[in-house]
Order: structure tokens, then sequence, then C-alpha cells
């Protein structure tokens, strides 16, 4: 395949981007991992039932119209089809689907890939019954389904949101637990003036804020160490609150939240250069302000910065726009109205120092523990890599995706180094596992040696 | 007598090595699915053994209708006027596509009747059509008489030009990366393992994943050298095209004697069913059991003929390989006889109801060859014993305006993207898996 531009990722910016490359008459093609397009935040809004979409909230509904258009663009498009491998020079994209795999050279690509939550990894995380909130959220979007009495715990817009959602699909959550400091909320004031300057996100969510408590959802702020009890599943969340004394709340379900970061996989691939961003206490690849990463390579969306789903729609509209020619003054101008809030909420909701405690799991697949990677510090390890080749953390079904930014974390505090220093994982392909089948299948060239004339 | 002039495209010299998708056939549907497939991102190579839109996509009457649809067909139909809408942006050109509307007249209460059953159908899908009264009529025909009692009007119905969509389509397909080859017959397919691996064209080999056959008349040659059997047969229909009318009518007539549809150059494309004429060839004894009943409907409307045509198809060769010349490369356009007695006939009819044509004089007759199957609807399908393979011909006279639906879905089916409308209704194996084979809108009642 030869299009003029590759996309990868069907979510708000991915969508955006294909819809107005068509429209400027550029061949497009876009890749996604899922069924249907949407990404995370528009799951299954292009197809659910009109009542589901309705109980979601207007943010979720309007995701229907943005699918419809894309579906009318005339894009080609790739479900189901995992990216596992980019190559910058020449452009190459190897990507896995149902019929083996397909390599695309595009004259120019876009990397519409997004966030991912933020690792939790507290006491018990890794119990059966423990999801993230974000995982819970998908159950309601695709499946219709809500967990009767959870207990959602940690910080940011998604706990809030999640809990209205239950609550209006008639399973409000037991409690929810949120883990900011005293004094975060003052704090963030300062920020007020900025975001007052587009307010719909605040007023948004304070407005969930009083559903869920109408909803007669028990709220505990200033909560800390959490942990999760249980023998076989999660039983129990357990926390010290405000007053400083320990609760313990009875819970078959648990949603974990701190947050959303960008997902480094593929910029990571391409060895694009990352700077740690403190505010957003993430790595943010370096971007320029053309939404250039490299010759021909964009990015668009939560994948360079937590910018929110109408900032990620705006800005695959301008990665589009920037590359078909045409006025972005306007693009521009809705993205830094879209992005206003965004200063007040990262340090609202900014995760804090904290980390696990030695015995505490941090890389799910490989099961090593916090102890062992600050060991592996400790004896030598100067970054994330090194504790990899050590522990065989990173290596496991989701290679590094989830347990990355703590094992970053972790590694820097040992070592009393900054994020910037220490580092992250060196990602390679495949960025998800493969069947060895669509590898003996794949298109030649293999990656890594010479692409094919177009 | 050559046909009209299709738009020119230009062609390349050479072939790629390798393309994702190959398409044979440059009329309406082999141009539309190319376009699809470029904007979707994978590359194509478009072959034609003559010229873009040579052959019937230039010579057929320039209509784009949603009434008088087969059911089967509504939805590809309501897709492709949804395209058409958007066709002239999209490429970038002029195809002349209007909602003019479309009046399908009646003499007599039994032409009422016949023509309203299709009302339900179209209000089904929230199209605009009604019933004319004769006043109506003359409203959108001054001074036609030949006693009309009314007419099934369609105002989303339209025209485009034949002329100038197939090449207007190809060229922005090539502007989107596609190949064009015109002059380039593909002899054959290459198979490996079972699945399409390449074709071989009269310029050499290319290697593909896919190949999309939108041969038109020319597909059951083709499939048949590669032993997949398509049921199709060849309907001659003349037409001619008059000079400017000054103040001619909008709407497009479909009169029981003629038809009118108004072209970009001020002149009529004057064409009826009168003047379809069934070529007698070997294959219509091979294939006459499974095209009775189509013939047992429109029989009234065909006439038969034995030409020189049946021994030219009885001496061409059925199967070949890829180092010989083909019969695609011996006819590089077909070009049928007008039959010039018949289509004068209906010239004389409209003459007769419609003073504003007398002394109008006729610019060009020409025929052409359109592509019959036994239930008058499309073949668009893949081959299930040859994986890559899908097929997108037999529009049975309903080619023109279903084309860029047609071509969207055969880009579906060639890039197994899942398909816009279900394409059970346009598979090859409804021929011989015992499906009842009905033709129902027909391809002369229209």
């Amino acid at each position: 395949m030869t299009p003029d531009l590759a996309i990868i990722g069907a979510g708000p910016a991915g969508l955006g981007a294909a819809i107005e490359a068509r429209a400027a008459g550029l061949s497009v093609v876009l890749v996604d991992d899922q069924p249907e397009p949407g990404g995370q935040i528009w799951r299954g809004a292009g197809t659910v039932p009109k009542a589901r979409r309705q109980l979601m909230g207007p943010d979720y509904a309007k995701g229907r119209a943005v699918i419809d258009a894309f579906h009318a663009s005339g894009a080609g498009y790739l479900p189901g089809h995992v990216a596992w491998n980019i190559e910058a020079e020449p452009l190459a994209i190897d990507c896995a689907g149902p019929g083996g795999s397909r390599r695309i050279l595009p004259r120019a690509l876009l990397l519409a890939t997004g966030a991912v939550e933020r690792p939790v990894p507290v006491p018990g995380w890794t119990l059966p019954g423990v999801q993230t909130a974000g995982g819970l959220q998908i159950l309601m979007k695709a499946s219709g389904l809500a967990a009767e009495g959870a207990v959602l715990a940690g910080a940011g817009p998604l706990l809030w949101l999640l809990a209205a959602q239950m609550a209006a699909a008639g399973a409000p959550p037991l409690a929810v637990v949120e883990t900011l400091p005293r004094g975060r909320y003052l704090g963030a004031v300062r920020a007020l003036p900025g975001a007052m300057r587009a307010p719909g996100p605040l007023a948004k969510g304070l407005g969930l804020i009083a559903r869920v408590l109408r909803a007669g959802v028990q709220v505990h702020r200033g909560a800390a160490a959490l942990r999760i009890d249980g023998t076989d599943r999660a039983e129990a969340l357990c926390f010290r609150d405000a007053s400083g004394r320990d609760r313990r709340l009875e819970a078959q379900t648990v949603g974990l939240h701190m947050g959303v970061v960008p997902n480094q996989q593929a910029t990571r691939l391409l060895r694009i250069g990352h700077d740690w961003d403190e505010a957003q206490a993430a790595f943010l690849p370096r971007r320029d302000g053309d939404l250039r990463l490299a010759p021909g390579i964009l990015m668009a969306g939560d994948g360079a910065g937590i910018g929110g789903a109408d900032a990620a729609y705006l800005e695959g509209r301008l990665a589009a726009r920037l590359l078909a020619g045409g006025e972005t003054g306007g693009l521009r101008r809705g993205i830094a109205r879209a992005r206003a809030a965004r200063p007040f909420l990262d340090r609202l909701y900014h995760p804090g120092a904290a980390l696990p405690g030695d015995e505490t799991v941090v890389c799910r697949c490989e099961n090593v523990t916090a102890g062992a990677i600050r060991r592996a510090a400790r004896d030598g390890a100067i970054g994330p890599n090194q504790a990899k080749f050590l522990l065989r953390a990173g290596m496991g079904p989701c290679q590094g995706r989830t347990c990355g930014p703590a094992v970053a974390a972790l590694v820097a505090e040992a070592r009393g180094q900054g994020m910037q220093e220490t580092g992250y994982f060196r990602i390679r392909p495949p960025l998800k596992p493969l069947p060895l089948s669509v590898i003996a299948s794949a298109e030649l060239p293999l990656p890594g040696t010479q692409a094919a004339p177009p | 007598m050559p046909g009209p002039t299709p738009d020119p495209v230009p062609s390349a010299e050479t072939l790629p090595a390798r393309v994702d998708t190959v398409v044979i056939g440059g009329g309406i549907i082999g141009c539309c699915t190319a376009l699809e497939l470029a904007e979707r991102g994978f590359s194509v190579l478009l072959c034609e053994k003559g010229h873009i839109g040579g052959e019937q996509s230039s010579r057929n009457w320039g209509w784009v209708r949603l009434t008088h649809r087969d059911p089967r067909e509504m939805e590809l139909m309501v897709e492709s006027a949804r395209l058409w809408q958007q066709l002239d942006r999209r490429v970038g050109a002029e195809t002349g596509y209007r909602r003019c509307g479309i009046a399908f007249g009646f003499r007599d209460e039994a032409g009422r009747a016949d023509l309203e059953q299709w009302l339900p159908s179209l209000r089904d899908y929230q199209l605009p059509a009604s019933v004319a009264s004769p006043a109506e009529l003359a409203d959108l025909f001054p001074g036609m008489e030949g006693g009309l009692q009314g007419a099934l009007l369609n105002r989303a119905d339209g025209r485009a030009e034949p002329q100038k969509a197939a090449p207007a389509v190809a060229r922005a397909a090539q502007a989107l990366g596609a190949t064009v080859a015109a002059g380039c017959a593909v002899r054959s397919l290459d198979i490996s393992a079972g699945r399409v691996s390449g074709v071989f064209t009269e310029k050499g080999r290319v290697a593909c994943d896919s190949v999309v056959v939108a041969g038109g008349a020319w597909s059951r040659l083709f499939l048949g050298n590669a032993g997949v059997e398509l049921p199709q047969l060849r309907l001659r229909n003349t037409v001619l095209r008059t000079a400017a009318v000054p103040d001619g009518p909008e709407t497009t007539i479909k009169h029981p004697d003629f038809t009118a549809r108004r072209r970009a150059d001020g002149g009529y494309t004057v064409a009826s069913v009168l003047a379809n004429r069934f070529e007698l060839t070997p294959d219509s004894f091979r294939l006459f059991m499974k095209f009775l009943p189509a013939l047992r409907n429109e029989w009234r409307t065909i006439s038969f003929s034995v030409g020189h045509g049946f021994v030219e198809a009885a001496r061409e060769p059925r199967r070949w390989g890829a180092d010989q010349v083909t019969p695609f490369e011996r006819c590089r356009v077909l070009d049928p006889d007008p039959d010039r007695k018949a289509i004068d006939k209906v010239y004389a009819s409209l003459q007769r109801a419609w003073p504003a044509f007398r002394g109008v004089p006729v610019e060009q007759y020409w025929a052409g060859m359109i592509d019959v199957t036994p239930d008058a609807v499309s073949v668009i399908s893949k081959v299930e014993q040859m994986p890559g393979l899908v097929i997108a011909t037999g529009f049975s006279g309903h080619g023109f305006g279903l084309g860029p639906g047609a071509g969207k879905l055969a880009a579906d089916l060639a890039s197994d993207a899942r398909p816009f409308t279900d394409p059970a209704n346009f598979r090859l194996t409804r021929f011989s898996d015992g499906t009842p084979i009905r033709p129902i809108s027909g391809v002369a009642r229209r």
C-alpha cells in the first residue's frame, strides 16, 4: 500500500485527521487494532444502542457523528490490525491483521496512538477483581456491563466520570476514594484563571461530582496507603483516611486510576527524543510547532501530551491541514481553547511522588516487585533497560506498556537521579506479541532491511 | 461507425512490477473501483485493452436513476446517488451529474398500475417519487403530445455525461498514484498456491494480491479462460444523439415509444428499449435455460438477430495461454453496428409527438453491448474457489448509474474491508446453488 497518509489509531485524533485529509483529496489509510473506530474514548460509539450512548453522556455520544463522517470519508480502514513495526527512513509500517501482515509505504505518517492509564502498583493490585477505571469503563461502553458495589480509588477526572456513568446505569459505586493530598485543591487554584478562559470542562467536572454525591455514593477525600485485601480475589479496599484512621471497604470490584500518560511505544520505537514533563509527570515526545516528530512523521492527540478528546480531534484535523496545505489559525485557536483547563487539571491531579513499597509487584507480566527493582538499581542498573536485563521487567506480553513509567520512577528514586537522566525502556518491534505465523508470512522485506520500491 | 469519443486519459508507458490490486477493464465500474482503492491507499493498476470508457460506459443513455430498480440493487443505488452528488468535487472535474428528474410516462390504466407498483419501494427510501398529472407533464415538457395520461416522476433521478464520467474518475485515480494502462489487455491470471498472485498482460507480468474483473461484455470470455463460469449474454442497444434543441426540457422523459435525455452540449440522447437486439451466438444456446425466465419476461421488447457476429463468436477461441494473442487484443473496442432502422423509427415517434424536435438533425448514431445476467442483477462477488479474484460485471444495463457504489463494493471485497452493503444479492454462486433466478426490474423494462 502506498497512501499519501497513513494514520495509526482510530481515536478522535486519527479520525479527525482521516476526515480532513480525505476532504483535501489525499489518499488515506487508517490502521487500528480495535474492530471499530472510536479509540478508547469513543469505543463502540458508532454502533452501540442509543440508550447506552446517552447513558455514557454527551462527550461520548458526539463520537457517533465523527465516526459516521469517517465512514463516509472514503478513507481506507484496516480495523483489527496491529501496527507492530514502524520504520522512519524510508517510512514503512508493518501491520498484522486477520489476513496476515501487510506493509504500508506512506508518503507521511500520523501517530494518533493516544494515552494509556498510568500504572497504580499498590499492594494487591494484581488480584482478580481489581481493574483500572478505564477497564471498567470499557466494559460499560463495549458490553453494557457495570459491576455492582464497586469501589473506585485514586485520582483524576475519569474517576468521577466513571462513577457518574455507573450511577446513571443504575449501579452506582459503593464509594469513591480520592487520594489527593490535603491542600491540593487550594494549590490548583493558581491555575484557575487560565482555565476560566474556557470553563466548560470545569463546569462539567463539578456537575459530575454533584451527580455522584446525589446518587448516595460515599466519598472519601485525602486517602492514602491504598491496599487491596483478599486471598484468591479482591475482598476489600483498605486505606488511611484524611483523619489518619484506617478504613476498610468490602468490595468484589476495585477500580484504580491515577490519570493517563502518553503511550510511548511508537515514538520510542522510532527513537524520537522524549522529555520528562513534570507538570504531567510523564515523558512527552519532542514535537515541533507543526506537530512534527521527524521528517514526514507527525503526532496528534494525547500521545504527544494529555489534552483530552476535543483537543485531540482538532489536532488530528490540524495535522491533515498541515500536510495538505491550508489555513491553520482557526484550528490552532480551537486547540488552545480546548486545552485551557489542562494546567489546572494537571496541577490538581498530579500523581505526586509516592512509590510502591518493596513487596508490591510492579511488572505484572514477569512478577517483578518494587524491591527487586530498587535492589537492581542500587546494584548498578542505571536505567530501566538494565532493570529489564536483570529482572525481565517489561519483557512480558505487554512489552512494558503497563509497568514502564513505574519501573523508570523506581530506578530514578533508588539512584537519586532525575527522570530525564533515567530514561525509559528501549522499545523494539514487535510492539505487541505476534504469532510466528504472521512473521513467517509477512510481506517482504522484513523490518530492518531495505523497503521494497512502491 | 465509431461510437462517441470519451474524454482522453493519459496512459502509463511502463507497468509497475507489483501492486496491491489489478483492475481489469477501464469502464465506469473499473475506474470507480480503482479510485476507491487509490483513495484508501492501495497501489492499483487499471488495465484497459482499448481506451478508458471506450465501450458501454460512453455509449449508454446517461441515466442515473433510482426508479425502476430491482429491490436487490436499491441500497447500492442509494449509495451511488449519494456518491454521484459528490463526484465532481471528489474528482475535481465535471461529470455532468444533475438531479434533473426522470418521468416514466404511461398511456393507459395498465401502464399506470405497472408504474405505481414501484412507488412503495421508493418511499421506503424516502425518495421523492409521485405520479405526475398531464398538467404537470405539460409544464415539464412543453409542447409534448403523445397521449400520456401521466407519469411516475422521481426528482431524485438524474443524469450524467457518459463520455466524461469514467475518464474523469480515471484521471482522479491517477492523481492519487494509480497506474492507468490503456491499450494493455490482461491475457490471463497468474495463480500460485490456489490464489491470485498476479496477471499476465500483453506487456508482461504484474504481481498483485487481488484482481477485480470489470470487463463488461468481455467478462464471460476472460473468466471462462480462468475456469470460472459466468452466465452472461450480450444485448445490443442503439442510440442516437441530436443537435442542440433550443429551450429543450431539463427532465428526462421515458415515453412508451421513446426516451430523451438532455446532454451537456444541449442536444439529446434518444434511445428506446425498442432498439434492443439480442445477438444470437453459440453462447445463447449454451445459456438458453439459464436465461429462460428473463426472456419470458421481456421477449416482446427484444428482437433477435443472427448476423456475422454468430460466425465470429463461433470462431473466437475460448481458451488461451499467457503467451498467445487473445480476443481482447484482436478487438480493442467493441463497436457494433447501430440498428439505424429501429432507432430512426424511435426518433420519428419522438418528432411526431413533439414539435420541438422536428427539424432537429441527428448528429451521430452508435450502438453498444449491454452485458446481461439471467436475473438482470450484476455480479459483484469474490470467487470462492479462487482467493484474490473479485468480479464486478453483468450490470445488465444498470451499470452507469450504479458505477460509484459498485466500485465501492468491489473495492471493499478486493481489500477485505467490511462491505458497506450486503453483497449476498450480487454473489456469483446464486446462478449455481439452486437459488431461484428471477429478473425483477429486467434489462429493458426501464
